[in-house]
């Protein structure tokens, strides 16, 4: 991220290079403008601006190339105002590429047409017929000249040798020749006359000449010279007409009239000028449009390459807010980007500063707060591990959100290490949890906005009482609905309650009732003795039947007090394995047609095994309980008791599970919630106590004892008393 | 060969290069040499030329530009890396159409001398001869007791720069109307 720009990085170094180009491109204009006006200084420069025009294509075209690979790679890279860049660029080119279009169209044909303007037919012709007069009127000059210089020729063959040198000056001063030389065989110069003063040397004809004259065929021809002017050569020969003299050839050369001879040269150079001119008219169109193409290049080359830097340079405030934009979305809140503009991206940037260093703040803020709140959650969670109760926080789809450490250890399982997940799937590896949950399910799914209520659960090592106080926060703004639960386990405490109140109970009877009753009942045999031998008759039996009433009531009293002392009494369990088997089939023998109205039966599970309990104890349970059935069925015929056992070994733990039903009316609504309730009995003649101790008995064994009535079946009450063993199920061994 | 004129126009060089341009042969060539020792400073050079312009040349010679002809020739002392010039002659020869009496004027450019030719192959058979015979003077007198590490080195070619702008432009862009020609080298036997 480009968090500022220090010294010279943000300096636009790209406008910088265009400026320069530019600069440099408009010198060259002027140079070439000027150079323009000097056809060799044209001519001269022309290549080097040239040159210098490619190189600044070719430096250009590196410089786009380079940047439009950067944008590529950047473009496929996702990088943040690629895009944007891209598109810019394209409309910058586009709107670069119309009008040099057009101007490039427009500028060719007028190339096009413009230089074949510069040329005209009558021009050309013109020239031509000029050409033609100034060769016309030269030849007749060089005809002249040959015919006299044959002529001359013709002369000097009388002349002997040493008479020619004088002959050739003469005739040079008629003739007006420039020089006359008289040429002998082998190019051997015989004679020579000439109108400079400065003595040299004559030129004698080259052998091409001298190959081409014929006798009486002079050769002639017109020549120009590096002076400028033009000069006439005539070589002339004759056939010698003296036996054995050698072939004489006399050259001479004669000056063009200086205005005819400029003229003449004139017109031989315009006219050779416009030919080439007009023979370079498709170079020259070709050149002027390579120019122009070259020019073309440059400007959308340089366009381009505006485009690229323009472009770049507006995106890079957009590309930053992107990026930025990017490192808040990842939380990095200490973003802050250059303000380089003062426009409105400029405004935008400082407004974007502004808004992360307030959400930096706000972040700072809410740290702090959650900081605080860990600490207060710490506290809390600190306090919910110390305390004895169990907590359990439940959202609205009784999913476990808090647990304590009692919470587990009174529902033995592990609770806190099942957070978030619900309560019916803890159930399945947690029984207790299952039981508990079952229990107040029903609470749970009313959202009830209070409750509390007694939980007793089934464990391994007994049953639990767990007092519940549940809550229901509903849903306030952003917290959603939670059940607080909170439960204590009660069994020691009711246990040691109800242990201390029947204790209380039984030491009252003794002391209130029972220590009475023996005087009572002493009193009364006493009278009865006394008096039995003073009275007769109607006295004597009104006074038997008192006494006897009086001593059956207060054996009667004694045996209720001896009840509640044995309830009341502390569990003194003298714990032996025990054949619970064994000790239900010797018990029910001794009610087995008891009176031949009922009957007692037994279904024994043989895989039973033994319990760890007390054997006495025990009996009483199972006589108060047969006991208790049998009563409930006087006087109807037909009673069935009917008593089975059966080893389970269910999520609650192994255990043996005693049913004793019978075929009487059944409980009383009434007393089926507090059947097991001292004093509590719907038969005329019970005394309210043997359920409570049977109750007490299971207890005392760490089992539970439920009951109702049958549902199906011939009815009656139904009594399940569970009680956990320590060993598996005995294995009996079938005979071979 | 290439299609290039190095002499004096470098920079239309570069150009070229950029171009990346290569034209065709040329038949404006040195063939041969022979040489001649005049004495021990001055070395005399006869270059076999092969005169044959191309069509195109013919046809701007025709339309009244003027062709530039250069012979170059060197004597070199071949060592390990690089060689050194001991003595180097150049000649050039300008060959143009005189409409006036329709022929072919011949000029060389260091003395201005001038000649006329009837026709093209003679002026061309003349410019040969013009350029074919060259004088390296100031050969240093040590160079003849090593004859074996010398080299002669010569070339002909049609000077680029010489030619109207337009025609450099188009040479330039097609490449058809420029003649160069590497340096040939002999080894310079002892006579």
């Amino acid at each position: 991220m480009n968090q500022s720009f220090p010294g010279l990085r943000g300096f636009p170094w790209g406008l910088l290079g265009i400026g320069l180009l530019f600069a440099l491109l408009l010198t060259s204009l002027v140079v070439m403008g000027n150079a323009a006006q000097d056809q060799a200084r044209f001519e001269q420069l022309f290549l080097w601006l040239l040159v210098f025009h490619a190189a600044i294509l070719v430096v250009l075209g590196g410089l786009i190339i380079f940047q439009l690979v950067r944008m590529a790679i950047q473009y496929r890279r996702g990088v943040p105002g690629s895009r944007l860049t891209l598109r810019l660029v394209a409309v910058f080119m586009l709107v670069a590429v119309l009008p040099v279009s057009v101007v490039y169209y427009f500028s060719f044909k007028f190339l096009n047409e413009g230089v074949d303007s510069w040329f005209d037919v009558r021009v050309e012709s013109a020239l031509e017929d000029a050409l033609e007069l100034s060769r016309s009127s030269l030849d007749l000059r060089v005809r002249q000249l040959a015919t006299e210089t044959q002529e001359l020729m013709a002369e000097l063959e009388g002349v002997s040798e040493g008479l020619v040198p004088l002959a050739l000056n003469d005739y040079r001063r008629q003739v007006g020749a420039q020089e006359l030389t008289l040429v002998g065989s082998n190019n051997r110069i015989i004679a020579s006359s000439t109108d400079s003063p400065i003595r040299r040397l004559p030129t004698p004809p080259d052998s091409d000449v001298l190959m081409r004259v014929r006798p009486e065929q002079p050769y002639s021809r017109l020549e120009p010279r590096s002076d400028g002017s033009l000069i006439i050569r005539v070589v002339a020969t004759t056939s010698s007409r003296r036996p054995g003299s050698e072939n004489r050839i006399l050259q001479g050369i004669y000056p063009v009239d200086p205005r005819m001879s400029a003229l003449s040269l004139r017109v031989q150079d315009a006219f050779a000028d416009y030919r080439e001119f007009a023979y370079l008219r498709g170079p020259m169109i070709q050149g002027f449009v390579f120019t122009l193409s070259l020019a073309l290049a440059i400007s959308l080359m340089a366009a381009l390459w505006a485009g690229l830097l323009v472009a770049r340079r507006m995106v890079r405030p957009i590309s930053d807010l992107v990026q930025g934009t990017r490192m808040v979305a990842q939380g990095d809140y200490s973003t802050r980007l250059a303000v380089q503009r003062a426009d409105e991206l400029g405004f935008l940037v400082q407004s974007f500063n502004t808004m992360t260093r307030t959400l930096n703040e706000a972040r700072d803020e809410a740290e702090r707060n959650r900081r605080l709140l860990d600490a207060e959650r710490a506290y809390l969670e600190s306090v919910l591990q110390h305390l004895r109760s169990g907590v359990l926080a439940l959202d609205g789809s009784l999913r476990l959100r808090t647990a304590n450490a009692a919470a587990s250890e009174i529902l033995e399982c592990d609770l806190q290490g099942g957070r978030t997940r619900v309560m019916s799937e803890l159930g399945d590896d947690c029984p207790l949890v299952a039981q508990f949950f079952e229990a107040i399910s029903d609470a749970l799914v009313r959202q009830e906005e209070e409750w509390s209520r007694q939980v007793v659960v089934f464990t391994r090592t007994g049953r639990k009482v767990l007092m519940t106080r549940a809550v229901w926060l509903p849903t306030s703004g952003s917290s959603r609905g939670l059940h607080a639960i909170v439960f204590d386990d009660m069994t020691e405490f009711l246990k040691a309650q109800r242990d201390a109140a029947w204790g209380e109970v039984a030491r009252r009877l003794a002391h209130e009732i029972k220590n009475p009753l023996t005087p009572i009942q002493l009193s009364a045999e006493r009278l009865s003795r006394r008096l039995g031998k003073v009275l007769e008759g109607a006295d004597r039996e009104v006074l038997d039947r008192a006494t006897g009433t009086i001593v059956q009531q207060v054996e009667a009293m004694k045996t209720l007090v001896n009840a509640f002392r044995d309830y009341a009494q502390a569990p003194q369990l003298e714990r032996a394995a025990v054949d619970l088997n064994q000790l239900i089939r010797d018990v029910c023998e001794l009610y087995r047609d008891q009176d031949g109205r009922s009957r007692v039966d037994v279904t024994l599970d043989p895989a039973l095994p033994p319990i760890q309990g007390d054997a006495g104890r025990l009996r009483q349970l199972l006589h108060n309980l047969i006991k208790n059935a049998l009563e409930a069925g006087a006087g109807t015929d037909g009673m069935e008791v009917h008593v089975v056992t059966a080893y389970l070994d269910d999520p609650a733990g192994p255990h043996i599970e005693m049913r004793v039903t019978d075929t009487g009316p059944g409980i009383k609504p009434e007393f089926l919630e507090r059947i097991f309730e001292p004093y509590t009995t719907d038969k005329p003649r019970g005394t309210g106590l043997g359920l409570a101790v049977a109750q007490k008995i299971v207890e005392e064994h760490g089992g539970l004892i439920e009951c109702h009535n049958a549902e199906s079946g011939p009815g009656g009450a139904v009594f399940r008393i569970r009680i956990p063993v320590e060993h598996g199920p005995v294995v009996h061994e079938e005979p071979a | 060969m290439s299609a290039c004129v190095l002499s004096r126009g470098w920079p239309l060089a570069l150009l070229c290069l950029l171009l990346a341009w290569t034209g065709p042969a040329s038949a404006v060539e040195v063939r041969g040499a022979n040489h001649l020792w005049l004495d021990e400073h001055t070395l005399l050079v006869r270059l076999d030329i092969d005169m044959r312009l191309p069509a195109v040349l013919e046809d701007a010679l025709a339309n009244g530009v003027t062709l530039e002809f250069e012979a170059d020739a060197r004597l070199e002392h071949s060592r390990r890396v690089g060689r050194d010039t001991l003595a180097a002659e150049t000649r050039r020869v300008q060959l143009q159409y005189f409409a006036l009496n329709r022929h072919y004027l011949v000029t060389t450019v260091a003395d201005e001398r001038m000649d006329l030719k009837p026709t093209l192959g003679d002026a061309l058979e003349l410019v040969a001869r013009r350029l074919g015979r060259l004088r390296l003077t100031d050969v240093p007198p040590s160079v003849r007791t090593s004859p074996g590490e010398l080299e002669l080195a010569a070339r002909l070619v049609l000077v680029y720069s010489a030619l109207p702008l337009p025609l450099q432009l188009d040479a330039g862009l097609r490449g058809d109307l420029t003649t160069r020609q590497e340096w040939l080298r002999w080894p310079l036997g002892e006579d």
